[in-house]
């Protein structure tokens, strides 16, 4: 029996030595001159053997999402989030990645500038994901129409095609 | 039909095994209790258990949540993920899976004291993997666990660390590693040089700075099959060089001809490294991770790439001349009252704006307006100002929604001619400066030149004309701009925009750009 288990796990881990590698998520963050962008490549772990291709591709856009929202390493010029924002969830529905972020968002300086350079990056990283075109932005689980003293749109899905 | 047989049983047998596993019995969880003292906090963790010898957290412990944000780290998870995000003050993403050994600290994966699990509903995590990730050092001072900013979030060898843990085995290379060959192919976007290895390995690489454009990866456990190699390279290269540089380090030395862009990430084969052809201005200096089984066991490998910036070709940050749909079809508004220009004082009443020295956004704006509707009249245009006072304009502390669709529905419902909207920018430091426009349909590039054009000498940068999906330009029916006319944040432009005079000038200006604008385009 002891054997038996030896061998299933020799071919288990046998069997999944040959699975892909996890894919590259590009991580877009906005320049400091407000509307250019940087790129970054970060790559993904692979699928492991109990995530099924739909949870994959969650746990993907919700790792792309958290990274996007904490930006390129800190030496990076970049517009960022302002300090404390993060992404509390992310679900998927059809082509839209649903992202509930946390109240911190509304501490913006003010100001169309950052609040325009934050949003194009979430935009732009998740809508690098294959099979997302459309981000819809919740603060604190709540729909907003922008932020509080904001200019930017943000109770309709945005798309790459705001930019 | 044997050897699927054979798999099918296989699986079977595996998915035995791993219930078995499952079932076997688990180290006891044992409730415990752990003081941790950070800066001038002292915090008692009040989900803390002992689990096969090691501390483990709760992530919801109101303790643990205060030194996370003392750390300026945050925490991502919700009921029913797997995995846990903390994001260190870095930023470095550390994502723990439940129930899984192994944690991906930023590009690298590593072996945790145990998979962390889930009790009573909430994830309890590895306390000292978790406080490593957070980049501190730890140490026991009687019954408490004294924690210190400054230790490298890297997993650091035993000795370094005095922790009474014994550091969990890091996944050695095992076996006879070779590199076997090293090849360069050109594509379209640079070179690849592909490194195969035979075994497992773990690899670091760096570069230097530009305008030394030198980059070398070391890997590490790992012999060089046959002799060195010293060749020239095409661009973007200049030349590669491979020897072994220890008795287990082959380094593979890069010399670029310029800051070119880098991605290193581990095959199926080795190791591949992409130059890209672009220059890159912010190039990520070193990073590491493993190549092999190490990797590729599935359990949890990883994400074994440190960034690497790239070039984007595709998107080169928007703007009017890059945007298609600058040149397309007009829309089919006729402006019912096409004397009429409604303005828009951007925020006012209970929102304020961004405020700096004082000074508040809505009563520029204001100001602004009503100079520039006093210059419009006297032109002989007729002129409605979303608002004429500081007020919010559907009601007091109305909502954001109800705020701009009322300033829209001012210029919708009078069949305005075109709609401008005013404010003032501000960014968290002084640097950025200028004056932006911003437009959100086709048709609002037409008003946007124009009055650019006049705006472009009103003594302060000119940052051009940006499409974004602002509410009031998205919204309004007609041709509309919104202009942030200068940087409270930044100095020079705080005193161009204090100043009256200036307010005046950018008036005179936008005006001017407006009877432009409307003598081009003729409504039918
Ligand atoms: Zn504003």
């Amino acid at each position: 029996m002891l054997l038996l288990i030896v061998a299933a796990a020799g071919w288990y881990w046998f069997s999944h030595q040959q699975q892909q590698r996890g894919g590259t998520i590009a991580l877009y963050f906005t320049k400091q001159d407000g509307s250019s962008l940087g790129k970054m490549l970060v790559s993904m772990r692979p699928r492991r053997a109990d995530e099924s291709a739909s949870e994959y591709r969650a746990n993907l856009a919700r790792y792309a999402a958290v990274q996007a929202v904490a930006g390129p390493p800190n030496d990076v010029a970049a517009i960022r989030f302002p300090p404390g924002t993060h992404v509390r969830s992310l679900t998927l529905d059809g082509p839209v990645a649903n992202v509930d972020l946390s109240a911190e968002v509304e501490r913006q300086a003010g100001g169309s500038f950052a609040e325009t350079g934050e949003f194009k990056a979430l935009v732009f990283t998740l809508t690098a994901i294959p099979g997302i075109d459309g981000v819809q932005v919740t603060v604190d689980g709540n729909r907003v129409s922008t932020l509080p003293g904001g200019h930017l749109e943000l109770d309709q899905p945005l798309h790459r095609a705001d930019w | 039909m044997i050897n699927h047989f054979i798999a099918q049983t296989g699986r079977y047998l595996a998915a035995a095994s791993l219930l078995g596993a499952m079932l076997a019995p688990r180290p006891a969880v044992a409730d415990s209790s752990l003081t941790i003292s950070y800066g001038r906090q002292t915090l008692r963790l009040t989900h803390a258990v002992t689990y096969s010898g090691h501390s483990a957290v709760g992530i919801a412990d109101p303790a643990f949540v205060a030194l996370l944000r003392a750390t300026g780290a945050l925490l991502s998870w919700k009921t029913g993920q797997r995995y846990v995000l903390i994001t260190t003050s870095t930023p470095t993403i550390v994502s723990f899976a439940l129930g899984s050994p192994r944690y991906d600290l930023g590009p690298t994966t590593v072996q945790a004291q145990f998979a962390p699990f889930e009790r009573g509903g909430e994830p309890y995590l590895p306390f000292d993997d978790v406080v490593r990730a957070l980049g501190l050092a730890a140490h026991r001072e009687g019954g408490t666990v004294v924690l210190a900013a400054g230790a490298p979030n890297a997993p650091e060898p035993a000795q370094a660390s005095p922790t009474p843990e014994p550091l969990p085995p890091s996944p050695a290379p095992s076996g006879a590693t070779m590199v076997t060959g090293v090849d360069v192919t050109s594509s379209d976007q640079g070179l690849t040089v592909a490194v195969a290895i035979s075994g497992d390995a773990t690899y670091e690489w760096h570069r230097l700075r530009d305008p030394d454009n030198r980059f070398w990866v070391d890997i590490k456990g790992a012999t060089l099959q046959g002799p060195p190699i010293e060749q020239n390279e095409p661009a973007p290269l200049v030349s590669m060089r491979v020897r072994q540089d220890e008795p287990d380090v082959v380094r593979i030395a890069l010399t670029l001809e310029g800051p070119k862009g880098i991605a290193v990430e581990p095959s199926t084969t080795g190791l591949g490294i992409v130059v890209s052809s672009q220059d890159v201005a912010e190039a990520p200096r070193a990073g590491n991770g493993s190549v092999g089984s190490v990797v590729s066991e599935g359990q949890i490998a990883t994400a074994a790439v440190t960034p690497a910036p790239v070039e984007e070709p595709a998107q080169p940050g928007s703007g009017a001349e890059e945007n298609g749909w600058k040149f397309g079809p007009r829309s089919g508004y006729v402006p019912t009252n096409p004397r009429l220009i409604v303005l828009d004082p951007g925020h006012g009443g209970s929102d304020r704006g961004t405020i700096h020295g004082g000074v508040a956004e809505a009563e520029l704006t204001l100001d602004m307006a009503k100079r520039l509707r006093d210059i419009l009249v006297a032109e002989g245009w007729q002129v409605k100002l979303t608002r004429s006072s500081d007020v919010d304009v559907y009601a007091p502390n109305d909502s954001a929604h109800d705020e701009l669709q009322a300033r829209v529905d001012v210029a919708n419902r009078a069949g305005a001619r075109c709609f401008v909207s005013i404010h003032a920018n501000a960014f968290i430091n002084a640097g950025p400066y200028g004056t932006t426009l911003y437009v959100s349909k086709p048709e609002d590039y037409a008003l946007a030149h124009s009055i650019e054009g006049r705006l472009a000498d009103d003594g302060t940068k000119d940052d051009g004309i940006i499409k974004a999906h602002y509410y009031v330009t998205f919204h309004t029916k007609m041709p509309a701009v919104l202009i942030e006319t200068a940087f409270l944040s930044n100095p020079s432009d705080y005193a161009l925009l204090t100043s009256p005079e200036w307010r005046q000038k950018v008036a005179q200006e936008i005006a001017d750009g407006i009877e432009r604008y409307a003598r081009d385009n003729p409504v039918r």
